[in-house]
């Protein structure tokens, strides 16, 4: 089987990809930093995308001038129809084994700039908010807060943007707060019959 | 009641406390809010702590407590039936090493003037037939990410704890013994619950003085045996796994999603929800 390296423009998404992939596009693009282009998308005979969809957004995302692909020339439309649903269920059917997994993670290199503990993250609980409770309404404060990701291609970016945004960040930095939450100074609160 | 005591706790709030008469942050919070409390501690350090609190406040163990090497199990084992002995329904059992309690409101953080915060978890738990655990997060898991001020329900609570008396269950083990205790109940059905809008300002576990810092944790300076031991009680959902070169417990609390809150018969929601926040902004 011939791989070929396309540019990521040259390929097209299927027009009806069933898959939701939005949320998985932040974690491929950091598997494909870390570790390389190691699974070539597939594609038809028109570039059309059979499977590799996330894939091919974590490549525009971080940039990618070419990636890895095979064009399968043996799947007509209706075979490549089901294979596209068939390579995304067939994980459906298998899991994690605890204790080889657990190994597995044992045994990582903890310097690899990859956050591993947010694959299998412990602690998604059951959340309510004020809307799920009558009368739970303590003068909260909604949404305003936003999120991203930044990434240094260089140490020396790293400390740079530190010195812009006037904050000590290191490699071992996990989050930042713009601007900055003080540790220690804080506002009072006392409460009220209303 | 008085409106006042609708801004404290109605069960009452124990402290156990180790060698930390000195700087007494738990004690020293609650002072600041008004706060009734319970500070129990050894026999051998009764007068130190004496020096600084009121002798009414101060409960002191029985003698052998402090030769059974166990840390803080007993002690935690001797306070729950101390409250039931008084006829309460839930009580309140608190680290020593908290700063204070705040009040986030999806922005800011509030240090509580008053015990309000208490005093909510413990009428939102009394709503219902099955809350076996209630608590406050702690601050800096607040301050890592971006998180909206509610209510968790079946996860760990830890620290500052309130605990409904009527567990068939008691503290045991050396380590994680708020995370194996949060596990047993939930296994069983029961419900846990953690505000997110009231938090803890705690100290990181074994970087202050005092406490089971220079005996307990001492004994075992290996990580990976303090994880290592709450796989062993729970190996179902507990894993030992290396997290930023340190080795970390993990546990996966999806299973408990099944465990759903039971309005208790007859439950109103309390006048306490009258309340609202009052901001005094920093300067």
């Amino acid at each position: 089987m011939k791989i070929q390296q396309l540019k990521p423009s040259d390929l097209k998404p299927y027009f009806n990809n069933p898959r939701k992939n939005e949320d998985a596009v932040e974690k491929v693009a950091e598997s494909i930093q870390a570790f390389g282009f190691k699974s070539p998308i597939i594609v038809d005979k028109n570039n059309v995308i059979i499977a590799g969809h996330t894939r091919l957004k974590a490549a525009l995302k971080l940039g990618l001038e070419k990636i890895p692909v095979i064009v399968a020339k043996d799947l007509d439309e209706g075979k490549a129809r089901a294979y596209r649903i068939a390579d995304n269920r067939t994980s459906d059917f298998s899991y994690w084994d605890g204790e080889k997994l657990n190994r597995e993670l044992e045994e990582l290199d903890s310097e690899l700039n990859f956050d591993w503990f947010d694959l299998f993250e412990e602690d998604d609980p059951e959340k309510f908010g004020a809307d799920d409770f009558q009368n739970l309404n303590l003068g909260f404060e909604k949404g305003e807060n936003h999120s991203i990701v930044v990434h240094f291609q260089t140490l020396e970016d790293l400390e740079k943007f530190g010195k812009i945004i006037e904050q000590k960040i290191t490699p071992k930095t996990k989050y930042i707060w713009f601007p900055e939450k003080e540790i220690e100074h804080y506002g009072e609160v006392e409460f009220e019959e209303s | 009641m008085g409106k006042s005591n609708l801004r404290n706790p109605k069960y009452p709030v124990y402290i156990i406390s180790k060698g930390r008469w000195n700087n007494r942050l738990t004690v020293r919070a609650l002072d600041s809010m008004n706060v009734p409390y319970h500070i129990v501690v050894e026999p051998a350090e009764h007068e130190n702590y004496a020096e600084y609190i009121d002798g009414d406040k101060i409960l002191v163990l029985p003698d052998d407590f402090s030769k059974l090497g166990r840390g803080s199990i007993p002690v935690r084992n001797w306070v729950w039936e101390h409250s039931i002995r008084r006829g309460v329904k839930r009580h309140w059992i608190l680290d020593d090493n908290i700063r204070g309690f705040c009040f986030y409101n999806g922005r800011n953080f509030y240090k509580c003037k008053d015990g309000y915060c208490f005093r909510f978890i413990e009428d939102f738990a009394d709503q219902f037939e099955n809350v076996a655990l209630a608590g406050m997060h702690y601050k800096t898991f607040i301050m890592k990410r971006v998180h909206k001020p509610e209510i968790r329900l079946n996860t760990r609570i830890y620290s500052c704890i309130l605990i409904n008396n009527a567990l068939p269950y008691r503290w045991r083990g050396k380590y994680n013994e708020d995370t194996d205790l949060s596990l047993r109940v939930l296994k069983d059905g029961w419900c846990t619950v953690i505000t997110t809008f009231f938090v803890a300002l705690k100290m990181a576990t074994m970087q202050m003085k005092g406490g089971n810092t220079d005996t307990i944790y001492k004994e075992t300076r290996n990580r990976y045996e303090f994880a290592e031991s709450l796989r062993e009680q729970h190996p179902d959902v507990a894993k030992v796994v290396k997290r930023w070169g340190r080795w970390h417990h993990f546990v996966d609390y999806r299973p408990f999603k099944k465990n759903k809150l039971i309005p208790r018969k007859g439950g109103k929601i309390k006048d306490v929800y009258r309340f609202k926040p009052k901001l005094t902004e920093r300067v």
